[in-house]
């Protein structure tokens, strides 16, 4: 006779189903959470297509405009 | 050459033994960081105080294989393993503050995690700490009771009972059989 309150005989594996699913989805988000820190960070406007353009046109930079 | 004799029982500085046991360590910290992290966040409910402890784990075994070049044997898991665990006990037995800043932060789970494992964790959480260690040792890594108590320092006896109040607890929070 099974005592007050004793669970059903699969709740054991109820229960490990769900801590592996949880423990499985947790391994992959520090994974990438490790893999996204191990990646170099670029900032913004450090590539060269968003660095800030410091060319001036060759007419206001030539020593003759400077001049007149 | 000569190699310069070791300071304290540390490794000589230069030593292909060194190098090794670096490499080794760097191995051993890639293979298990994710899993350890994982585990320290169902033993202490939240994620960035898991990432601290997994760090302190390493800190810890660094320490111990520099006086103890064979404190570390592999498999390395099980070792990681019960560092974590004791020092999750220990922790959380003695800073209040801490246990504070993560009831605090626990409340807002990092909005990536599925619903299920919010709800899992939610449901560990509500174990005081020894009883969720054994849970986890049990449910998660699939440990013995004996081996449960004998990573927890305690008698099998204990962790029976432990695990029969942990399985009433985590069945009525995570709800009724479902077909999964």
């Amino acid at each position: 006779m099974k005592p007050t309150g004793e669970l059903p005989a699969d709740t054991d594996d109820h229960i490990r189903h769900r801590a592996h699913a949880a423990h499985d989805q947790l391994r992959l988000y520090f994974s990438l959470r490790v893999l996204s820190e191990a990646l170099p960070t670029r900032r913004r406007g450090s590539t060269p297509q968003q660095r800030p353009c410091r060319m001036r046109s060759p007419a206001a930079s030539s020593p003759r405009q400077r001049q007149t | 050459m000569p190699v310069e004799p070791a300071v304290d029982g540390a490794e000589p500085v230069g030593t292909d033994r060194l190098s090794a046991g670096e490499a080794r360590m760097t191995r051993i910290y890639t293979d298990n960081i994710a899993r350890l992290t994982a585990l320290a966040c169902l033993l202490s409910g939240e994620a960035p105080a898991a990432e601290d402890l997994a760090q302190e784990v390493f800190v810890h075994i660094v320490r111990r294989t520099a006086k103890d070049p064979d404190y570390l044997r592999e498999p390395a898991w099980p070792y990681l393993r019960a560092v974590m665990v004791n020092l999750v006990m220990q922790r959380r037995r003695g800073l209040v503050r801490e246990r504070l800043r993560l009831l605090r932060a626990a409340e807002h789970p990092p909005v990536e995690w599925p619903r299920d494992t919010i709800d899992f964790v939610a449901a560990l959480r509500t174990l005081p700490r020894r009883m969720r260690a054994c849970a986890i040792l049990f449910y998660v890594e699939d440990l013995s009771r004996a081996e449960v108590a004998n990573v927890l320092a305690c008698s099998p006896r204990t962790v029976q009972t432990q695990l029969r109040e942990a399985r009433h607890r985590l069945r009525d929070r995570l709800g009724p059989l479902e077909d999964e």
